[in-house]
């Protein structure tokens, strides 16, 4: 079962970027690919033809999306399978048949001259360079945190008459926090929790039941502490929520 | 003794004007696959890109020296592949496949200044866009934040293809087909000049020069329309090279080709589609001037009366005037422009809003580059009008020298090469505070033109058909100080995303803590609330909130002033009620100092009352209002439920 699932964990990326460049070749090349060929009869595979395929297919995309949206399905996901996804993948089995008929696809192999080989090495390197640099960028953005903080935030519950009020506490310190969580209806104490654990990135919630006697007038208020500290974390009265 | 009689003279004029139209050094023949330096411009690209890398990474750690790393990583990828472009011997597969290296390496530059997520102000915009359109699968719905958007969705719809059958999310989506619109832009480009000039030097010269045009490298890889209607346009210019002199046959499916393309660019962006128009007719005024033939001028026709047809009907397909959207842009820009006629300079070059002043080397780089390219234009504006491949007549009179070039000179090529004059005018529009956004919009159309008179400029006179590198060497480094001042004079000094949050600052204020705020608001109050917010929480409130935002723009009433006022006024409650809204959104830190784009909210009275930064108190003024909620708060941002208020 282990295995299985591992194997899976290892198939899905590959399947999802098999799907992604599938989509993308449906969506930016295959569509203008097969304009142009009405147009040109030459098969050799131009930069001009690259080019025309993948403008052609913006446009074609283009007035698709105009259409659907005529129609009574929209550019739902389904839609698009069935414009352009079935349609795409038909032609480029045809496109195939018809050139296994034509003899089919030959493989030759390269002669590959020292230089060659130089120079597909470097573009290797080139690649992996290229591929390092995106994964290093996106590295250090996702580790640049400027502030530290933590969320803190009451919401009432059951509508417009509320019988509860949800306190939620967020730390977004960038380390573990001990708090200590202070609830008052009016002046008066309705819950006070002490060292409250939550580590980076966590949350606290919990709901507080409003007292009865309470009007939409009166007032919920929340105060959060750093555990050990008598300043607050956050400006004084955090929040108001009235009661039914 | 010659006088002034001497029909050499008229000869004479037009050489010292530059007009020395010359046969082309031999190029290699277009069949040659040989590209032995495209793998070390790649290798160049990609150090360069890494170099970028390491340089964005400094800078969001505030570590000194990031943005030189930065431009220094630019020069790395430019240099080689503008050398290699210059030389004459390069074969038309190296210069295409060192034009595609040199072109990705610049679209990595985007990627890396913003690898998690989109962060300008238009990019959001259009995100939104994008994420209504897939919520709803249908066109034309009604966008507070972009109302005028909402009638140009090409790119809301291949966002909506592309991660509709790919599972991939908008940002990836959108990278895509960013850099696939990129490909056809510098690909059609080469394609379009190629054909004119039936030189792949020059065509691959003007791709290079192109790029030092200051929206090139960021702007127009923004996820935002222009971006995908841009590079249709240039296609559209090269199908319709190739449709002048095609068999029947052809002509027909590239005229159909044609049209859908036109479609296209209506549907996607209003201002490419009126250019295109216009550069059409000024296609068809040549072609006519000219005497070009019946079946010739009868296809340029039929795409021009298109062109000019399309975004008239799909105005009206889609219930939309642009006058309102661009009118008062144009009108102020025009009041700007007229006060530096009388001397008087309504913005302070390379100062931000907020009083930073660029540093010196980077306003010396800028002025150099604009030096340059005007220096460029003066000595090749004449010679690329008047280049043929065809050497002037040894004599001729004036007239006769006229009707000899008129007679040689191809239509199109003069068109391009007139839209040059729209970079001077650009530059004195972006001299003004309010006509910048007018320059920066005539900047991508002008450069087609600057692109072309540059490569001509360079392959037939400054380089010509000398081999020697060190001759080549200075224009390859003119092209680096073209693309870095670029740069510059486009971005400023939010090139990289800064250590620390710049107050509205559009790519400079968008950060992880705001995005919080924003996700934390779907989460627990759930999507489609009235909010009132700033300029830029309300794009992040938008797109990661999913929240229906104010502005002044699609409600008619300026939220900012609710958020400015000191206290709550009957004027201030009238606003609440007439917004109808559920909750305000206010950020503290934005009165901790000067906007750095110059407003706060929408521009509108509330930013024009404001001498300085809005008051904290101001913002907290709902702390005592009676029946308004205090219901989220992290120090920074703070979040009141208004309902009852209201």
């Amino acid at each position: 079962m282990t295995q299985a699932l591992s194997m899976v964990s290892l198939v899905a990326p590959l399947a999802d970027a098999a799907r992604a460049l599938a989509a993308a070749a449906l969506v930016l090349a295959l569509p203008g690919y097969l304009v142009l060929s009405l147009a040109d009869t030459a098969r050799r595979l131009s930069f001009e033809r690259i080019v025309g395929s993948m403008a052609g297919s913006l446009a074609c995309t283009i007035l698709v999306g105009v259409l659907l949206n005529r129609s009574p399905w929209g550019l739902t996901s389904t839609a698009w399978w069935f414009a352009i996804g079935l349609p795409g993948a038909l032609c480029l089995g045809a496109l195939a048949v018809s050139h296994m008929r034509r003899g089919g696809f030959r493989w030759r192999r390269p002669r590959v001259s020292q230089s060659a080989a130089i120079h597909a090495a470097m573009i290797v390197l080139a690649v992996a360079l290229a591929g390092a640099a995106l994964a290093l960028a996106r590295q250090g953005a996702e580790t640049h945190r400027e502030y530290a903080y933590t969320n803190v935030w009451i919401l009432p519950e059951g509508g417009p008459d509320p019988t509860s009020v949800v306190v939620g506490i967020g730390n977004e310190e960038q380390a573990e926090r001990l708090y200590d969580l202070e609830i008052t209806a009016n002046g008066a104490t309705v819950l006070n929790l002490a060292g409250i654990r939550i580590e980076d990135g966590g949350q606290f919630v919990r709901s507080v039941p409003v007292p009865r006697d309470m009007s939409s007038e009166d007032m919920i208020v929340a105060r959060v502490f750093l555990s050990g500290r008598s300043d607050l974390v956050l400006p004084p009265s955090l929040a108001a929520a009235g009661g039914g | 003794m010659s006088g002034p009689t001497d029909p050499r003279h008229a000869v004479g004029f037009f050489r010292l004007i530059g007009v020395t139209p010359q046969a082309l050094e031999d190029e290699p023949v277009a069949a040659d696959t040989h590209a032995p330096w495209f793998p070390a411009i790649l290798l160049a690209a990609s150090c360069g890109l890494l170099l970028a890398a390491l340089a964005a990474n400094r800078h969001r750690l505030g570590q000194p020296y990031a943005v030189e790393m930065f431009y220094g990583a630019v020069a790395v990828m430019v240099f080689p592949a503008a050398l290699n472009l210059i030389l004459p011997h390069t074969s038309r597969t190296d210069r295409l496949a060192s034009l595609m290296a040199l072109t990705a390496g610049l679209f990595g530059l985007r990627i890396v200044r913003a690898p998690l997520f989109f962060v300008d102000h238009d990019e959001y915009l259009h995100w939104n866009m994008a994420l209504d359109l897939q919520e709803f699968g249908r066109l034309f719905l009604i966008d507070t934040l972009f109302p005028i958007g909402q009638n140009f969705p090409g790119l809301a719809i291949l966002t909506s293809a592309l991660t509709s059958l790919s599972g991939l999310s908008v940002h990836a989506a959108g990278l895509l087909i960013l850099f696939a619109a990129r490909l056809v832009f510098v690909g059609s480009l080469f394609l379009l000049v190629e054909r004119l000039t039936a030189s792949a030097r020059i065509a691959a010269l003007c791709c290079v020069f192109y790029m030092a045009s200051s929206t090139f490298v960021f702007f127009d890889t923004h996820f935002a329309y222009q971006s995908v209607a841009l590079p249709l346009m240039v296609f559209l210019f090269a199908l319709e090279a190739r449709l002048r002199d095609a068999p029947r046959r052809e002509a027909i499916v590239l005229l159909a080709a044609a049209i859908v393309v036109l479609g296209a660019i209506s549907i996607t962006h209003h201002m490419t589609s009126y250019a295109t128009a216009a550069i059409l007719l000024l296609y068809c005024g040549l072609e006519i001037g000219r005497g070009g033939s019946f079946q010739q001028l009868c296809r340029l026709a039929i795409l021009t009366y298109a062109a000019v047809v399309f975004p008239l009907l799909w105005s009206s397909a889609a219930s939309t005037s642009n006058s309102s959207y661009l009118g008062p842009l144009l009108a102020n820009g025009l009041n700007d422009l007229r006060a530096i006629f009388q001397f008087e300079m309504p913005r302070q070059l390379f100062t931000g809003s907020d009083g930073e002043v660029a540093p010196l080397w980077q306003r010396a780089m800028t002025l150099g580059s604009v030096g340059l390219i005007s220096l460029g234009l003066a000595l090749g504006f004449f010679k690329s009008l008047a280049w043929n491949g065809a050497r002037l007549p040894s004599r001729g009179r004036f007239a006769d020298v006229i009707v000899y070039l008129a007679a040689r000179t191809r239509g199109r090529q003069v068109a391009l090469t007139l839209l040059a004059i729209g970079f001077p005018v650009g530059m004195a529009f972006r001299l003004t505070s309010s006509g910048w956004e007018i320059g920066n919009r005539i900047t991508p159309f002008a450069f087609l033109g600057v692109g072309l008179v540059l490569a001509v400029l360079v392959a037939a006179g400054l380089q010509g058909r000398s081999r020697s590198l060190w001759r080549a060497a200075p224009v390859a480094a003119v092209a680096v100080i073209g693309v870095i001042g670029g740069i510059i004079s486009g971005e400023g000094r939010l090139v990289l995303v800064p250590a620390r949050y710049l107050v509205s600052a559009d790519a400079a204020s968008v950060e992880p803590m705001g995005i919080d705020t924003a996700r934390w608001t779907k989460e627990w109050i759930g999507p489609r609330h009235r909010f009132a917010a700033d300029r830029i929480s309300r794009l992040l409130l938008a797109v990661h909130g999913r929240q229906q935002v104010s502005t002044t723009l699609h409600h008619g009433y300026d939220a900012g002033l609710l958020l400015t006022a000191e206290t709550l006024g009957p004027n201030e409650r009238d606003i609440l009620k007439r917004l109808d809204l559920d909750y305000v959104l206010a950020d503290l830190r934005l009165t901790t100092g000067r906007s750095l784009v110059g407003t706060y909210f929408d521009g509108g009275l509330s930013d024009q009352m404001l001498d300085g930064p809005p008051s904290a108190r101001a913002f907290l003024k709902f702390n005592d209002i009676a029946g308004a909620h205090r219901v989220f708060d992290n120090g920074h941002a703070v979040i009141f439920d208004v309902r009852a208020v209201r």
